[in-house]
C-alpha cells in the first residue's frame, strides 16, 4: 500500500478538460519528479493534492484512506505542503517572521514571544542546513535563500509531503546544489518530496521516480534504472525530438552589428568589449548575479553607461531610453516576462503590437484593429501560439509557453536587427524551448544579429556560435563555439579565482 | 454540466444599460408623467454634465493606475478664474481659453509630479488640491464671484437644438474621448502604461509623457467643467465643486474601471454617472430626501465592486488557467 495515492482523479474547468483519469503512486522517503510541457496539468494536479482545487471524480488516498481536502489548511492537516513556483515573502519582514507567519509562538494574551520565535526559526534553518539569519529582512536576502525560507515555512508545519513546483527556475547553480542537498536530507528523513520541474538533468539526477504528464493524462512512471532523457521526452511530446539544438550558422557574416568598447556601469559591469555580427548567435554566460541583464540594459537604453562607447554597425550611438533603441532596430526580450515583458491583463493582440504601435496606425497615430489582427495572426501561426484562437485572449490565461511565445511576438513585429534575448527559455517546456531555439536560429540565418543570455550551460553550448563568459561584473573571455564543452566555459568563469589558489 | 454555466454575465456595459432602462421603464409605468416629464429628464441629466466630464478625465488617470483627487478645486479656481476674467472685461473667448488651460495646466503638473517626481498620485494631487481651493478663498474671501456678461452665461444656459448647451458639450467630449481612447495611439497608450509600466517602458512606449497627457486631460475636463458650471450658474465661488472627485471616482469604478491600473472604460463611466444620478432622482420621485445621495451612490459604489467579485469567483470557478 503506498503512502500517498491518487486514484482517477478527473477534473475539468467548463468545458477544458485539464486531467483525465489520472492515477500515480507515491512512497514514503521518495523524491518523485513531475514532469510534462507546459498546460499538461501538473500544477492543477499539485492544487488538488494541496487542497487548492477539488477534483471532479476520483479520491486521494493516504495510507489507504481517502481523504477529502477542501483547502490548504486541510491539507496541512494531512500533512501536504506547497512551495509554490512564486514566492510568497513578506519582503520588510525578518526571516524568522516569514517562517511562521500566522503561527507564530505567543505568550499570555497573544503576545508574540519573540526570543522563541527566532530561536525556532533558527532551528528550522538549522534542519535544513540552511545558513540564514533569522533576524535578517526577509527582502534583502537571494532569491535561493528565500527559497529556503520558504521551505522551512512549510516544514514548520510538520508536514510529511512536501511539493516543489518548480523550485530551480530563478536559483543560481550553487543555490540549486543546496536546494538538492536539502532535498535529499528530506528524503532521508522519510518526508516524500514531489519535484515539479522543466529541467530534465535535475529530475535525472535528483529523482527516484518520474511520471510524466501528456495533455492531462499521466503516460507512464519511470523508476530510476529507467529514466533516461530520450525516453521521459518521448513520454513527454509524443514523439522523438532528434536534436534538441538547431544547427549552427550557415554562413556567418564579418558585418559588425553591435560592438560594446570598454563599457562600465559602476557596481554593475566593468569594462566590457564584445563584437556581434549578422547573422550569428552569441551567447552570454554567467551566473546569476553576473551582471548580464544590467549589461543589456545598459545597451538597451533602459539604463546608462557611464563609461565607454557601444556602436551600431560601426557608428558610436548611445540610447536615452528603449525606444531610441527601438527605433534603430535594437530590441530587449527581458528575462521576467511579467514583471517587465508582457502586459498579463491585455490581450494577446494587444501585447503582439505594443513595441510597433507606430506602424499599426494609420497616420502613424491612428490604431488599425485590421492591420493589429493581421500582423497578430501571422505570429500565432509563425510561433504556434495556443490555442491558435487566443487573439482576442487575456495573456494571463495562457500557459507560461505560450506567453512567451507572445513575448517573441511582440519583439519580432517591433522588426529587429539586433535581438537580445535574456534566458529566453526559462520556465518553458522542452517542446517550447526547442521551438524558441529553432526560432533563434532560423532569426539568424535570416540575417538577424541575435545576442542571447543565458544562465543554462547547456543551451548557450547548444544554441550559440560565439560565448562571453562573463563573472562578477566582468568579462572572462570571448570563446568560439566550436567543440566547446561546459567545463572550458565554467574554467574561463572562474579563471583567475583558478590561478589565484 | 449545470444550466448555469451557459448564462453568461455580460460585461459591464451591457449591465449598466440594461439597469438603467429596467429602471427608467419601472419609473415610466410607476410615476408616469411625473418621471418623464422633460423638465424631469432635463433635471437628471443637467447636473449630470460636470460629473460626466470629471469621471471621463478620471477614467483616463485611473486606467494609468492613479487617482486625481486635485478636479474638483481645480474647478473651482478654474471657475473663479474665468469669471474674474470676466467681470474685468476680458473678452469671453480669451476667458475661456485662460480657463480651459489653466485647469490642463494643474492637471499636466500633477502629471509630472507623478511620473517624472515619482510622487505616489493620492499625494501629488491631495497637494494641487488644497493649494488650489486655497487660492480660490485667497481671491475672493469667500464671495461670489457675479455680475457676468451675458455673453459669456450664454455658454451654459443657451441650447442646441433643444438640448442644453451644458449636456449637449458633455456628453459631445464623452463620446469623442470613448472613440479615441479605442484608437489614437497617445490614448490608448495610457492603457499600456496602467496595465505594466515597465513593460510599457521597455516597449518604447513614452510613459512619463502619457502620466502628464493623462492628468493633463483630467485637468482639462475640470476646466471645461468650471466653465460650463459658472455660466449656467451665472457666477464663481470657491466652494464648488467640493468631493466632486470622489464621485468622479465612484462613477469611474462602478462603470468597470480598475482602481490598478490598465482598464476602464467611457462607455461605462457614462453610464455610471447616469445611473447615480437616475436613481438619485428615483429617490427624490418617492419623496426621500435628497440628503440621502452622497449616501446613495456610497451604497451603489459598493454594489458595483461586490458585483466585481461574485463576477470573478465566477470565473475562476470556470478556470481560467
Amino acid at each position: 500500500m503506498s503512502y500517498l495515492k491518487i486514484d482517477h482523479i478527473t477534473k475539468s474547468f467548463g468545458n477544458n478538460k485539464v486531467l483525465t483519469d489520472i492515477s500515480i503512486d507515491f512512497e514514503k522517503g521518495e523524491i518523485h519528479s513531475l514532469i510534462g510541457e507546459n498546460g499538461a496539468g501538473k500544477s492543477t494536479l499539485m492544487k488538488i493534492i494541496g487542497g487548492i482545487y477539488q477534483a471532479d471524480s476520483g479520491q486521494i488516498l493516504m495510507e489507504g484512506k481517502p481523504v477529502r481536502m477542501h483547502d490548504p489548511i486541510e491539507a496541512y492537516g494531512c500533512g501536504i505542503g506547497i512551495v509554490h513556483q512564486e514566492l510568497s515573502i513578506a519582503g520588510n519582514m525578518t526571516a524568522a517572521q516569514n517562517v511562521f507567519v500566522n503561527h507564530e509562538p505567543v505568550k499570555w494574551l497573544g503576545f508574540i514571544d519573540w526570543k522563541k520565535l527566532y530561536a525556532d526559526a533558527a532551528a528550522e534553518f538549522d534542519k535544513i542546513g540552511a545558513n540564514i539569519d533569522p533576524r535578517a529582512i526577509a527582502g534583502t536576502l537571494s532569491v535561493g535563500m528565500q527559497q529556503m525560507i520558504e521551505i522551512s515555512k512549510v516544514l514548520s508545519k510538520d508536514v510529511n509531503v512536501l511539493i516543489l513546483d518548480e523550485p530551480t527556475s530563478a536559483l543560481s547553480d550553487n543555490e540549486i546544489e543546496n536546494l538538492f542537498r536539502i532535498l535529499l536530507e528530506l528524503k532521508k528523513m522519510g518526508k516524500l518530496i514531489i519535484f515539479i520541474s522543466h529541467k530534465l538533468n535535475e529530475i535525472t539526477r535528483i529523482s527516484d521516480k518520474v511520471s510524466v504528464l501528456r495533455d492531462g493524462t499521466c503516460t507512464g512512471t519511470l523508476d530510476r534504472e529507467h529514466m533516461e532523457v530520450q525516453t521521459i521526452i518521448r513520454m513527454m511530446v509524443g514523439r522523438n525530438i532528434d536534436s534538441l539544438y538547431p544547427p549552427k550558422a550557415k554562413c556567418r557574416s564579418n558585418k559588425k552589428a553591435l560592438s560594446a568598447e570598454h563599457i562600465s556601469r559602476t557596481g554593475k559591469f566593468s569594462d566590457l568589449s564584445f563584437d556581434i555580427c549578422y547573422g550569428e548567435i552569441v551567447g552570454m554566460f554567467g551566473l546569476v548575479g553576473a551582471g548580464r541583464t544590467e549589461c543589456a540594459f545598459s545597451v538597451f537604453g533602459a539604463d546608462k553607461i557611464d563609461e565607454g562607447q557601444i556602436y551600431l554597425e560601426g557608428k558610436p550611438v548611445s540610447f536615452k531610453n528603449p525606444a531610441q533603441a527601438i527605433k534603430e532596430g535594437v530590441c530587449y526580450l527581458s528575462e521576467d516576462r511579467k514583471a517587465i515583458g508582457l502586459f498579463v491583463d491585455m490581450t494577446v493582440k494587444e501585447n503582439t503590437v505594443a513595441a510597433c504601435l507606430k506602424s499599426v496606425c494609420r497616420h502613424g497615430q491612428f490604431l488599425d484593429e485590421n492591420k493589429a489582427k493581421e500582423k497578430t495572426e501571422g505570429y500565432i501561426r509563425e510561433l504556434d501560439i495556443h490555442p491558435d484562437h487566443c487573439l482576442d485572449y487575456k495573456v494571463r490565461n495562457l500557459s507560461g509557453g505560450n506567453q512567451q511565445k507572445v513575448l517573441f511576438a511582440k519583439w519580432l513585429a517591433a522588426d529587429p536587427r539586433i535581438l537580445i534575448v535574456d534566458e529566453p527559455t526559462r520556465g518553458v517546456d522542452v517542446g517550447a524551448k526547442a521551438m524558441i531555439h529553432h526560432i533563434l536560429r532560423k532569426l539568424a540565418d535570416a540575417g538577424m544579429a541575435v545576442w542571447m543570455i543565458s544562465s543554462e550551460l547547456p543551451e548557450i553550448l547548444g544554441v550559440s556560435d560565439k560565448v562571453i563568459v562573463m563573472h562578477e561584473g566582468r568579462c572572462k573571455g570571448i570563446l568560439e563555439n566550436e567543440d566547446l564543452t561546459e567545463e572550458d566555459v565554467m574554467k574561463t568563469a572562474f579563471r583567475e579565482e583558478a590561478e589565484h589558489e | 454540466m449545470k444550466r448555469g454555466r451557459k448564462l453568461t454575465i455580460g460585461n459591464r456595459e451591457g449591465t449598466l444599460l440594461i439597469t438603467i432602462l429596467v429602471i427608467f421603464v419601472l419609473m415610466c409605468l410607476i410615476k408616469g408623467r411625473l418621471f418623464y416629464a422633460r423638465s424631469n429628464i432635463e433635471a437628471i441629466f443637467s447636473n449630470l454634465a460636470y460629473d460626466l466630464l470629471l469621471a471621463c478625465g478620471m477614467t483616463f488617470v485611473i486606467i494609468l493606475g492613479g487617482v486625481d483627487l486635485s478636479v474638483g478645486a481645480v474647478l473651482a479656481l478654474t471657475g473663479i478664474i474665468c469669471t474674474l476674467l470676466i467681470q474685468q472685461g476680458v473678452a469671453t473667448i480669451v476667458a475661456v481659453l485662460a480657463g480651459v488651460l489653466f485647469g490642463a495646466a494643474i492637471g499636466m503638473l500633477n502629471g509630472i509630479l507623478v511620473a517624472k517626481a515619482n510622487v505616489a498620485p493620492f499625494v501629488a494631487t491631495l497637494g494641487t488640491q488644497s493649494i488650489c481651493r486655497g487660492i480660490c478663498y485667497v481671491l475672493t474671501s469667500g464671495y461670489f464671484v457675479a455680475g457676468l456678461s451675458e455673453e459669456y452665461t450664454a455658454i451654459g444656459r443657451g441650447t442646441f437644438l433643444g438640448i442644453p448647451n451644458r449636456i449637449f458639450i458633455s456628453i459631445l467630449i464623452m463620446l469623442i474621448l470613448a472613440v479615441l481612447s479605442r484608437s489614437f495611439r497617445p490614448l490608448k497608450n495610457m492603457f499600456y502604461v496602467g496595465g505594466n509600466t515597465k513593460a510599457a517602458f521597455i516597449s518604447g512606449i513614452p510613459s512619463g509623457l502619457t502620466t502628464v497627457l493623462g492628468y493633463g486631460i483630467s485637468g482639462l475636463m475640470a476646466g471645461i467643467a468650471a466653465v460650463l458650471m459658472t455660466s449656467s450658474l451665472g457666477m464663481g465661488h470657491a466652494s464648488y465643486g467640493i468631493s466632486f472627485e470622489m464621485k468622479a471616482i465612484s462613477a469611474a469604478v462602478i462603470g468597470g474601471a480598475n482602481m490598478h491600473g490598465g482598464s476602464g472604460s467611457f462607455l461605462g463611466t457614462a453610464l455610471g454617472v447616469i445611473l447615480v444620478a437616475l436613481v438619485n432622482n428615483v429617490f427624490i420621485m418617492f419623496n426621500g430626501s435628497p440628503n440621502w445621495s452622497s449616501a446613495i451612490s456610497g451604497v451603489m459604489l459598493l454594489l458595483a465592486v461586490g458585483f466585481d467579485v461574485v463576477r470573478n469567483r465566477v470565473k475562476s470557478d470556470r478556470g481560467h488557467r
